[in-house]
């Protein structure tokens, strides 16, 4: 995973196993502070040489996965699904991160399970259209050397690290806002309108809060899942004689418009529990 | 689900004459943007023209990193209008693009589809075309095994 020696020795000494022991426990209080000795003993290190800061940076992104996995887990034990959404997304960011980092890019096994995981989790959440800003800029300066960044005089490209820092543009002038839209793919996920934690919106999460509580199943548990779509009663549907308008409200007769949707389609996800699975 | 057209240019601007005649590589050239007040790049304009600055120097780029960039924060690659000189195929281009696309999502998670949107200007026989794409990558890599004129004749 790790391109330098001294930081694969590092990480098995230093390794994620108890923390995963505690997460299944469910108890994320000791989790967090096994984190908080790994962190420690990661901010000891030090290095000139680029490929082992390099790594550094790899270990905390490491590090800062599992601290928002554990916010994660937490945020969705408490009901909390709203502020869990932003934790889920952060999680993703490290991943991408880990993964475009990584030696040949592979992870470890413990890693890509969890990003299985998250991936079904992401499902659960009621959000598929995204706040988007259009924005005009005359100059995204370094982060590293403080030119400007798209700029051959500039050596640094965005998102690529250098001595354990990666490079990005700091927009200096924003001259106008173009547009605010909506999208089904933004950069950030975590422009959504919020629903309250009760919200019907959240059942998937409820569902999973309420399994969870009752140690149906653990966040090191949770292994797979179906998405297999499924008929479901339509609460809207009247039965009314052939020739009548519609119920819906169309103008359209009803036997010409929704005289067949007495039940429609809906969404439906089998989790999918291993209680053999240990990650320890 | 991706789009692509490729349309004959009846009046190709001056500078596309020009540059398609005279030079070689690719020019990167602003356009408006949803009623921007000037001809702007898209964001990744830059980190694209670095690329290949870095990774294919025998490619010459004419490009002005000074003109003002438009940001839309979607999670989509948008790349510059390019023309193409005469010593830079259409299949050349399609490779560099690809290759830049391939770098840039190694971070990708599982299943996610980076989608991308770009077009660029050439000069064929004696008429001007431009094509544009919009979609996924893995159907980029369609058209960089044929000959683009045949897979949209289909």
């Amino acid at each position: 995973m790790f391109k330098t020696e001294e930081i694969n020795n590092f990480y098995k000494k230093n390794n994620y196993n108890l923390f995963y022991k505690l997460l299944h426990e469910k108890q994320f209080q000791k989790s967090k502070e096994i984190l908080n000795s790994i962190e420690i003993e990661i901010n000891k290190l030090t290095s000139a040489d680029e490929l082992i800061l390099n790594d550094i940076f790899l270990l905390k992104q490491i590090l800062l996965f599992h601290n928002s996995l554990i916010s994660l887990w937490e945020d969705i034990f408490q009901e909390k699904y709203s502020s869990s959404w932003n934790h889920l997304q952060t999680c993703f960011d490290r991943l991408r991160n880990i993964n475009k980092f990584s030696l040949n890019n592979k992870k470890t096994k413990e890693l890509d399970f969890f990003e299985k995981q998250l991936l079904i989790i992401e499902k659960l959440y009621p959000y598929n259209i995204f706040m988007s800003m259009g924005i005009e800029t005359s100059l995204f300066e370094c982060s590293i050397c403080g030119k400007n960044i798209d700029s051959f005089e500039c050596e640094h490209e965005i998102g690529e690290l250098y001595y354990g820092e990666m490079a990005f543009g700091i927009a200096k002038n924003i001259t106008n806002i173009n547009h605010i839209s909506m999208v089904k793919n933004p950069m950030d996920k975590r422009c959504v309108v919020q629903y309250s934690d009760d919200s019907h919106h959240f059942k998937g999460l409820q569902f999973l809060n309420k399994q969870l509580i009752s140690n149906q199943l653990t966040p090191i548990t949770l292994y797979d899942a179906n998405e297999t779509p499924r008929k479901t009663l339509n609460n809207k549907y009247k039965k009314l004689k052939r020739n009548e308008k519609c119920f819906c409200g169309s103008g359209k007769k009803f036997k010409k418009c929704c005289i067949n949707k007495e039940y429609i389609d809906e969404n439906h996800i089998e989790l999918i529990v291993n209680h053999g699975f240990k990650l320890w | 689900m991706e789009k692509a057209t490729l349309q004959i240019l009846n009046e190709p601007s001056k500078e596309l004459e020009e540059f398609s005649s005279v030079s070689n590589g690719i020019k990167i050239v602003p356009e408006f943007y949803n009623g921007t007040q000037e001809k702007v790049l898209q964001r990744d304009s830059g980190t694209f023209a670095k690329w290949i600055h870095k990774n294919h120097p025998e490619i010459n780029i004419d490009y002005n990193p000074d003109i003002k960039k438009i940001s839309l924060h979607n999670n989509e690659y948008w790349l510059p209008l390019v023309y193409l000189a005469s010593d830079t195929s259409v299949q050349i281009y399609l490779g560099l693009v690809i290759n830049f696309l391939y770098d840039k999502l190694k971070g990708s998670l599982k299943g996610e589809a980076a989608k991308v949107n770009f077009s660029f200007e050439y000069k064929e026989g004696e008429s001007y075309k431009r094509f544009s794409y919009s979609g996924d990558v893995e159907g980029l890599k369609n058209f960089n095994k044929i000959d683009i004129n045949k897979f949209l004749e289909k």
